[in-house]
């Protein structure tokens, strides 16, 4: 009867305790990836690159660890890299689309219906319509959307080597995936995991490696539920809510932290990296490098510029001799960032490559400033 | 002897190190009245407790009203009425509210009959006449019985009072004593634990007592208080008495003498035609505080504390 | 025993001090802005805020926000805290239970209460502060359209009756985060015979919880972390409204509620009701 008492109370408890692992399990446990009959890589690629027509409802969260400093007037781009993002996407087609970025307490949407963009930001209560076009903006959270930042990658290593992986799970879906490693040495990226629901080629999941560190992920996107149907329509109109305002500005004011009067033109090489022949309407901006290796060249005011040495020295940047002014280099696990600062001008060059091509780069124009 | 309400087998609980119940064979026959006495600590409360489903024994087993305890708990309790350890109350509501409420918490009855039910009980222990008044304002004499209101609620077959007129003043002694008489003429077994002597034996038909846990005796009260087989006997001369009944005077407290024998009619009539005058005669019975101290042994109360 | 648990829920005055409590911190929050129209900035203060000025409809997401993060776990602690310990200390317990009322019967009618206890107070925070932020800051400018909608966070405007269904959820919503914090009282009231030993385990789970949340340590086991969903019914008022996170939200909750009501099921069967003061004898 002692025994008896005791049994039936360690019975209940373990039940209990029974319970709760089972709950927690259901939570946790991923089942097992059915086959997916995948092709070879080399063809997952191309359906990849070939998604974009695919149309979806979904919400993804991207989630990056790359501990970028403050740069002045860049806050909202870098903090995409830094933190957690919450995006819902309803895609239509590649020019009809709207991405949300979901805050705590608001939304920044992006509506992208037949060329024409319109940002609705609740907490200022504002629809901007954006006029014109640009060929170079800063990182948004539409960027972070495994489809569209796994097309850009692939789009940008199109011969780098390709590996499958093992299928896994990704918002109920069995996702077939892809490993794609940089052949550039100077590059910073060590690998990119892209894992893609296998029938319509559409990225569900993308992992992105840094050499520092190739067994974490730095910054990781995926859709955690996905509906391969069109939205509606009605959710790709912009509306003015009353009350609020609505604005236009011209796409390039948008990139206003770019641009700064009268620059030099880049050089046509640095570091042993030819500049892109792109961005005639963004003087002074040159991209440099193909593949998953390249970085920018940005000019920006003196005041900028030192403002951003004293706060990356302060992040704990190291200090790199150049010829004339002062420069500071930054490395993340996936980000290189130079910035040099001195006179009127600084410029600031962000790229996936070490900071050591940047800090030769960053030699070299100083040098033709002298 | 007729069938038997309370029965427990070996019943034992144990907290920890301290035994508060040792192998209790308990009987209660039914239609009795028992009382279970006890100095506080002695077990009472927990074996009340056991047999109510409160506190699960460590070993044994208990049957109320023919049913295991506590496994048919949902079938016996409801013909039980209980005070446990002193009333308790939902301080914020009136009297008449807390039975309301406490009678539509359990099984049986009907709704419509709660009304009277209520009423009916609290005629029974003298608070027909109470108002609104939270009970936290009640005197503890009229939480003791609302208490047994609460106990007599649903007409049970068998009452189970803890200290029933702890907090009364002697007239409510007086009349919690002639209600459970009256309730048990009607066939109500009435078992109430005290560690009042005089409450036990003026009320009770059954004795049990307690100490230390084990249950040292069981009776009923008029075998314990049987006669003794001595005669006590008062005379004006008791040296006469003595010299006509050498050897068989047992003490002698100045004219008072205790004597060998069971008829105090043949005695009386020795001594008379002796022209020894009598002035009291009558056979010698223990009284229940003999029999307690008989049992029990000394010293019980000065392990209160220790429990 | 339902019925007489909710009675009994009722006519405590604690209750009642609980719920006027809750609806006071709003209506001060309305009065100290109507009179100063000094709202927080976009994205800092609470969620909504910043937006009840020009819409005193938006005012229940606000005041929900507001209490939500201490005001409410403290009622529910407090009041699901005394669920079992209370009727113990009191030493009603003794006596529901030779009634006799099952011993899982009454943990159900616990529950029950503390549900509708924290039903009713989620429900009179929105109340109040609808007629509070309508009466403070009128209705929006989409009434002047003849709409009486509000904007949503999408920017989409939402009729009436879907604005009075998303606020249904949003009270069902958290209602149900609220009744985890209860039936976790409910755990630690069988527990202990102390309402107050009850109730400040309640809040240690909720301050170990918030405390886990933002560590990046903790990534894990942040799922299921009972306060991590608190703020997911803020999607609800997005068009077209997100669902994902409020269905993990109520899947964990109602997780939560198992294990909690279960442990507490365990434990109470069997447990001995004793004497409160340990003392065994004539309770005085």
């Amino acid at each position: 009867m002692v025994a008896g008492e005791r049994r039936s109370l360690s019975r209940r408890a373990l039940l209990v305790g029974a319970g709760a692992a089972a709950l927690v399990a259901a939570g946790t446990v991923s089942w097992p990836a059915g086959a997916t009959g995948a092709s070879d890589p080399a063809t997952l690629r191309a359906r990849i690159r070939d998604s974009a027509a695919q149309p979806y409802t979904g919400l993804a969260e991207a989630s990056g660890r790359l501990g970028l400093p403050d740069l002045p007037q860049l806050e909202q781009a870098t903090a995409l890299f830094t933190g957690t993002t919450r995006i819902r996407a309803f895609h239509a087609g590649p020019d009809r689309w709207r991405v949300d970025e979901l805050t705590a307490a608001g939304e920044r949407d992006v509506y992208h219906v037949d060329g024409a963009e319109s940002l609705w930001d609740f907490g200022s209560q504002r629809l901007t319509r954006i006029v014109g076009t640009t060929s170079l903006r800063l990182p948004r959270a539409a960027d972070l959307l495994p489809p569209d930042l796994a097309r850009r990658i692939l789009a940008a290593a199109p011969d780098d080597p390709v590996d499958a992986l093992p299928d896994r799970r990704v918002a109920g879906r069995t996702a077939a995936g892809i490993r794609v490693t940089p052949a550039d040495p100077d590059t910073t990226v060590a690998h990119v995991d892209v894992w893609a629901d296998a029938p319509s080629g559409l990225p569900l999941r993308v992992e992105i490696s840094g050499r520092a560190d190739p067994g974490r992920p730095v910054l990781t996107s995926e859709l955690t539920s996905v509906d391969l149907t069109a939205p509606a329509d009605g959710v790709l109109v912009p509306t003015v809510p009353p009350g609020a305002t609505a604005a236009e500005v011209p796409a390039t004011d948008l990139t206003g932290a770019l641009r700064v009067l009268g620059p030099s033109a880049p050089p046509g090489t640095l570091a042993g990296r030819g500049r892109l022949p792109r961005y005639p309407d963004l003087p002074g901006i040159g991209v440099y490098g193909t593949g998953l290796g390249g970085f920018v060249l940005v000019p920006v005011t003196g005041r900028i510029a030192a403002q951003a040495v004293d706060g990356a020295t302060a992040a704990g940047g190291v200090a790199v001799t150049v010829p004339t002014g002062r420069a500071v280099a930054v490395s993340t696990p996936l980000l290189s960032v130079v910035i040099r600062a001195g006179g009127r001008r600084g410029a600031l060059l962000v790229g996936t490559v070490s900071a050591a091509v940047l800090t030769q780069a960053v030699t070299e124009l100083s040098e033709a400033a002298r | 002897m007729s069938e038997s309400v309370i029965t427990t087998t070996g019943l034992t609980k144990r907290f920890g190190r301290v035994v508060a119940v040792d192998h209790v064979d308990l009987d209660v026959p039914a239609g009795v009245r028992f009382g279970l006495l006890g100095p506080n600590g002695s077990g009472k409360t927990t074996l009340v407790r056991m047999l109510l489903g409160l506190v699960h024994a460590t070993s044994g087993s208990a049957t109320v009203l023919g049913e295991p305890m506590p496994r048919r708990a949902a079938a016996v309790l409801p013909q039980v009425g209980a005070l446990v350890e002193g009333p308790a109350a939902w301080g914020h509501l009136s009297g008449r509210a807390n039975l309301r409420l406490l009678d539509a918490a359990g099984p049986g009855g009907r709704r419509r009959d709660r009304r009277r039910r209520v009423d009916e009980a609290l005629e029974r222990v003298g608070l027909a006449g109470i108002d609104r008044r939270p009970v936290k304002a009640y005197s503890l004499g009229m939480r003791q019985r609302l208490g047994i209101a609460a106990a007599l609620l649903r007409a049970p077959r068998l009452l189970l009072l803890d200290e029933p007129t702890n907090g009364l003043d002697p007239r409510g002694i007086h009349e919690m004593r002639d209600l459970l008489v009256a309730l048990n003429a009607t066939g109500t077994t009435v078992v109430l634990s005290s560690h009042l002597l005089t409450e036990v034996e003026a009320l009770c038909t059954r004795v049990g007592i307690m100490d230390a846990g084990r249950l040292v005796l069981a009776d009923d009260l008029a075998s314990l208080r049987a006669p003794t087989g001595r005669i006590r006997l008062r005379t004006p001369s008791p040296d006469a008495a003595l010299a006509l009944l050498d050897g068989r005077v047992e003490a002698r407290e100045a004219d008072l003498l205790t004597v060998r024998g069971d008829d105090p009619a043949e005695l009386n009539a020795l001594l008379v035609g002796a022209g020894v005058p009598v002035t009291a005669i009558d056979r010698e019975r223990r009284s229940l505080e003999e029999v307690v101290l008989d049992v029990t042994g000394s010293g019980n109360d000065r392990f209160e504390g220790h429990r | 025993m339902i019925s007489t648990e909710l009675v009994l829920m009722l006519r405590k005055r604690r209750v009642w001090l609980c719920w006027a409590l809750l609806c006071l911190l709003p209506t001060v929050v309305a009065v100290l802005l109507a009179t100063t129209r000094l709202a927080p900035p976009p994205g800092r203060g609470g969620a909504f805020l910043s937006a009840v000025l020009s819409d005193g409809q938006l005012f229940p997401a606000a005041a929900l926000a507001l209490v939500l993060p201490v005001f409410l776990p403290i009622t529910v602690a407090i009041v699901s805290g005394d669920a079992v310990a209370g009727e113990a200390s009191a030493g009603t317990l003794r006596y529901l239970l030779v009634r006799p009322v099952g011993r899982l019967k009454l943990l159900v009618a616990k529950l029950v209460s503390v549900a509708a206890f924290t039903l009713l107070a989620v429900l009179l925070v929105t109340v109040t502060s609808y007629i509070v932020g309508v009466a403070a800051f009128g209705f929006g400018p989409d009434a002047e359209l003849g709409g009486g909608g509000i904007t949503s966070l999408s920017g989409a405007t939402l009729t009436p009756l879907e604005l009075a269904g998303r606020t249904a959820g949003t009270v069902g919503y958290l209602a149900l985060c609220m009744l985890t914090l209860g039936a976790v009282g409910i755990f630690f009231s069988t527990l202990t015979d102390s309402p107050l030993a009850a109730a400040l385990g309640v809040l240690a789970v909720v301050v170990t919880s918030a405390a886990l949340q933002p560590l990046d340590a903790a990534e894990a086991v942040r799922t299921f972390l009972p306060t991590q969903h608190w703020l997911a019914w803020i999607d609800l008022f997005r068009d077209p409204p997100l669902l994902d996170a409020v269905r993990t939200g109520v899947e964990v909750q109602l997780g939560w509620i198992v294990v909690a009501f279960g442990a507490a099921w365990a434990n109470f069967t069997t447990k001995d009701v004793r004497p409160v003061s340990g003392v065994i004898g004539h309770g005085q």
